[in-house]
């Protein structure tokens, strides 16, 4: 009992000093925000999808950084998972139970968004109230080294000439790597729905790595993270990264982006922040003010750089703006592929 | 173990009862399995419906097999009350977890006392002590080293943990 | 012998204080996460990862983490053989006889022989990882779809046996197994089948959940149902044999250590592929087992063979999981996913050139499974004396702390009610499964083996434009459905012609 009475002393001690300075420094920044103390109890960070994944590791790096930059208000921070169906579960859970409860924030992100329409889900992203984005990473397309492709225009003219002779490879059906197949065969005016026929899932990077190399898929498609020591390795070739921006996808050297290619197709695998909905809208300012700090904080920076994610970063209305267009846009692509 | 009850191998309607159950249940599936249509190889809908037709087809060579060989009941006469009661103490106990602010260890105290109580056979006066403390002992065990050490959340709950 | 003088190195490395001190921990905790059901070695990884980061260092923490992972395995057969609550799948095969050995007094020789198999099968399989991993790994990656799927058939075709004594009530197991792999997304076209509206559903319902609903509480509810029958004591406790070593008689070595050998055998190549598994070959090494023994009688009512080739096929297979994870940066199980993860952390990518990159770092982790598994050994013989002590704990009692952890398992990983009804449901079935003699190993096989199955075998008909020839025209695919077609008839040929001599009236 006598631990748990230092535990909570100490960083309550450190915040009466860390508290003062905040709360000024919110009210020159953003006037509007300062009338709510936020927060006020316990803050509830939902990861919807199991411990050790994507999600849940932003869930606890966030926890971590928002407690050790002292954002808090000396309170402090949970986080609990809830799996299931691409994460639609934990949002169906967030939006009906926890309605107006500014303490519950849940991570999200691309893949809950196609998993909103591939499971035709009762409740979208826009239910929620959009906090920000924070980061992303780009996918990449790669063939095996002795593969007769060495651009991704090459593979896109075949494709085109003749759907069925390209085997794609990715993770589940309906994700991020699947999409952008369906994207990319839209984009470059091939038969879609044909194209993305030709895809097969597989339940995770190591399953594709091996489809990749035992010829089963002539490509495949993943996050550049997945592939980069093959890439490096020279095992494999990375065809085009789906960024905005040139990116290096192992070898050191930048690979070209799916537009440098010629085809408008860019796809981040995102991931972001909501909170409940139905919150007051001070109440809203002030959660995006906590998640700003976060964002500019040291310890945040730090968790980017040891974890390798990108940064990503649009919030407010920028990410509301944001969650709403890609919403339309992946619905718009899953339904042409048949999976909506 | 107890005798057997005369007679109880020959008659049990037991088996019989349960293979009619697990055949309805299998027709059913079946049913649900063909409707989903796409039918063909490689498509999604063909294994349930392999998969149900098997249920049907093994389900009801159970069914023969109960009628015509009277497959012989477990020889012990099981109280089905038990269980049952268990298993809504079960249920009341993880309800009361997800969705009341009873909490971790006060719920886990309640239920482990009470379950305890259900699977002993000796009076309650002899083993209460015991019980109650065990409870106390493991719930507050599991809910630091969950919440402490691993990080993974517990419903503190009404106690001031 | 450059691999030689490398795992010297690696030895050199590893034996320092602290990072023996590391492997002392990982086993540690391994041992005891391996026995609460439902928490895994991948879960309790991903979960220190954020620790481990802030020691910043790289060797010392894989090494702990690689501890976990075998002392998980260690661990989750203890609570298969003691109380028949296996808490992972790789353990349900060694729940069968094990169990059956403990109520019959004879926990401890199943535990040292589980032990001693793990230790065996650990250290043979870490030999063949060190000098064999770049051959293994080129030739598992050979394997596609068509292949998968012929030795998916291979592998339903041969453990058939475990359909235990009655044909009927074991396919009963197995189809309802079947059923439950079916339930959620179909994985090649994300279309929702025998989900029934919930999206609770969609994923499938999670093997642990299975495993926790049809053992754990079915095993309690069962007993719950005969409390007025049972014993006293939850099992009697015959003295340690005499004339034998560390728990096991004389006759319990020699029979168990052909069986540590053959499960090896199995379970290493099939750690090793991509999409091989950990539970296939403990099945088929039981299977194996349950043929081959001179005392295929005692199957059923505790054969140590049953429990010593299983358990050294689990550990094997381990081993295996490592050759694609280090040399290709192929993770082929949750925890070599979560494993792989750690790696990405520090900065390290398994792979083509973690070998040239980090020399010091792999042979340090290939020497510390070397240690790691005489540590477990040295902590698991003891152990066996404390842990056969459970079987002394009041039956209400124990029970009750199963149910408790049973559902701490599956609610607190996956913050799901659904999961935690679906698991009750289970136990619900499991409990009338055992009254009415339905075996329950059956019923994994058929969760892990169809999904299997059917994936493969649609993603080879995708792959090939639906030509069924492509499961043909492979020579391995084609070998291993001809091994599978023998392995269903040979059984049956002896039959065939006593039953043709018999026609022609001749006494058999």
């Amino acid at each position: 009992m006598f631990k748990r009475i230092l535990a909570a002393a100490v960083p309550a001690l450190m915040l009466v000093t860390a508290a003062a300075c905040a709360e000024q420094s919110v009210g020159e920044a953003n006037p509007g925000a300062s009338a709510v103390a936020y927060p006020s109890k316990t803050l509830q960070i939902m990861a919807p999808a199991g411990a050790g994944g994507g999600w849940d590791l932003t869930a606890r790096s966030m926890q971590k950084a928002l407690q050790e930059a002292n954002l808090l208000n000396g309170q402090s921070a949970e986080v609990r998972n809830v799996t299931g169906a691409a994460g639609t579960i934990g949002l169906a859970e967030l939006v009906t139970s926890h309605a107006k409860d500014a303490h519950q924030l849940m991570v999200t992100g691309l893949v809950m968004v196609g998993g909103v329409v591939t499971n035709k889900a009762q409740v979208d992203l826009t239910k929620t109230t959009p906090i920000a984005t924070l980061t992303a990473e780009a996918e990449v397309i790669v063939v095996r080294n002795d593969s007769k492709y060495t651009s991704l225009k090459q593979l896109v003219d075949d494709v085109k000439a003749n759907p069925t002779s390209v085997k794609w490879g990715g993770g589940s059906a309906g994700g991020t790597d699947q999409i952008l197949v369906g994207l990319l065969a839209k984009a470059a005016g091939a038969d879609t729905k044909t194209v993305a026929k030709q895809y097969v899932a597989y339940s995770g990077g190591g399953e594709t790595k091996a489809a990749l190399l035992s010829g089963d898929v002539s490509v495949a498609v993943s996050g550049v993270s997945e592939f980069a020591d093959l890439v490096k390795a020279g095992t494999v070739r990375a065809l085009a990264v789906s960024g905005a921006s040139k990116q290096d996808a192992g070898n050191g050297t930048p690979a070209p982006t799916i537009k440098d290619a010629g085809y408008a197709v860019e796809l981040m695998n995102w991931r972001g922040i909501v909170a409940a909905p139905g919150i007051s809208d001070a109440e809203r300012k002030a959660v995006i003010a906590m998640i700003d700090k976060l964002h500019t904080s040291a310890q945040w920076k730090q968790t980017l750089t040891d974890k390798k994610w990108d940064d990503f970063y649009k919030s407010g209305d920028e990410a509301k703006a944001f969650f709403e267009s890609e919403t339309t846009r992946i619905k718009t692509v899953l339904t042409e592929i048949g999976l909506g | 173990m107890t005798a057997p009850t005369p007679g109880a191998a020959k008659a049990a309607p037991g088996p019989l009862i349960a293979g009619v159950v697990l055949l309805g249940a299998g027709v059913y599936l079946l049913v649900h399995a063909l409707s989903a249509g796409d039918l063909t190889l490689g498509g999604p809908g063909l294994a349930p419906v392999i998969v149900t037709g098997l249920w049907v087809a093994v389900a009801a060579c159970y069914v023969v097999t109960a009628f015509l060989e009277r497959i012989a009941e477990a020889e012990d006469k099981p109280r089905w009350l038990t269980p049952f009661l268990l298993l809504g103490g079960l249920i009341a106990y993880s309800l009361i977890l997800k969705f009341t602010v009873v909490g971790y260890v006060l719920a886990t105290v309640v239920f482990f006392v009470g379950s305890a109580r259900l699977l002993s056979v000796r009076p309650w006066r002899e083993v209460i002590v015991r019980d109650v403390s065990v409870a106390i002992g493991l719930s507050l065990a599991i809910y630091f080293v969950f919440t402490r050490l691993l990080g993974i959340a517990l419903p503190a709950g009404v106690l001031p943990l | 012998m450059s691999a030689f003088t490398d795992l010297l190195n690696g030895f050199a490395t590893v034996l320092s204080p602290q990072n023996l001190l590391y492997a002392a921990i990982g086993v540690t905790i391994g041992t005891l996460i391996g026995v609460l059901p439902g928490i895994g070695p991948a879960l309790t990884i991903a979960l220190l990862l954020p620790v481990a980061l802030k020691l910043d260092d790289p060797t010392g923490t894989l090494i702990m983490f690689a501890g976990i992972y075998y002392g998980a395995m260690y661990g989750g057969s203890t609570t298969s053989i003691l109380l028949n609550t296996p808490g992972e799948s790789a353990s349900v095969a060694t729940s069968i006889e094990g169990y059956q050995m403990a109520r019959r007094g004879r926990a401890r020789a199943a535990l040292a022989t589980a032990a001693i198999g793990s230790f065996v099968a650990g250290t043979i399989s870490t030999i063949l990882l060190t000098f064999a991993a770049g051959p293994m790994a080129s030739l598992a990656v050979t394997f596609r779809a068509s292949d998968y799927f012929a030795l998916a058939v291979l592998a339903m075709v041969t453990v058939t046996a475990m359909v235990g004594t009655s044909m009927v009530r074991g396919l009963m197991s197995l189809t309802f197994g079947l059923f439950l792999g079916l339930i959620g997304i179909d994985s090649l076209t994300g279309q929702a089948r025998f989900t029934f509206g919930m999206p609770e559903l969609l994923d499938g319902v999670d093997i642990v959940v299975v495993i926790v609903g049809l053992f754990a509480i079915g095993e309690t509810l069962y007993i719950a149902s005969r409390l007025r029958e049972l014993p006293a004591k939850v099992a009697p406790l015959e003295p340690p044999a005499h004339g034998g070593f560390a728990w096991m008689s004389r006759q319990d070595w020699s029979r168990s250590w052909r069986p540590w050998l053959r499960g090896t055998a199995i379970g290493f190549p099939f750690g090793a592929l991509p999409s091989g598994g950990a539970e296939i070959p403990t099945f088929l090494s039981y299977t194996y087992e349950k043929r081959r023994s001179k005392h295929s009688k005692e199957f059923g009512e505790g054969a140590i063979e049953g429990v010593a080739g299983p358990e050294a096929a689990n550990n094997a297979s381990f081993s295996g999981v490592l050759v694609p994870l280090l040399t290709l940066g192929i993770p082929t199980s949750a925890t070599a996913a979560v494993l792989l993860a750690a790696f990405g952390y520090f900065d390290l990518s398994p792979g083509p050139q973690l070998f040239e990159k980090s020399p010091t770092l792999v042979w340090a982790l290939i020497a510390s499974l070397f240690v790691g598994n005489l540590m477990l050994l040295a902590l698991n013989l003891p152990m066996i004396r404390i842990w056969v002590k459970v079987l002394q704990v009041p039956r209400p009692v124990l029970y009750t702390g199963i149910l408790v952890f049973a559902t701490l398992g599956v609610y607190a990983v996956s913050g799901n009610i659904i999961d935690v009804i679906i698991a009750f449901a289970l136990g619900v079935i499991a409990m009338f499964m055992r009254h009415f003699n339905f075996p329950l190993a059956p019923v994994i096989l058929g969760v892990i083996l169809g999904p299997m199955m059917e994936t493969q075998f649609r993603r080879a008909l995708l792959l090939s434009d639906n030509d069924l020839s492509i499961f043909v025209k492979r020579p391995l695919t084609l070998t291993l459905l001809v091994l599978a077609v023998l392995a269903f008839a040979l059984p049956h040929v002896p039959k065939l012609f006593r039953r043709k001599r018999l026609a022609f009236g001749e006494e058999d």
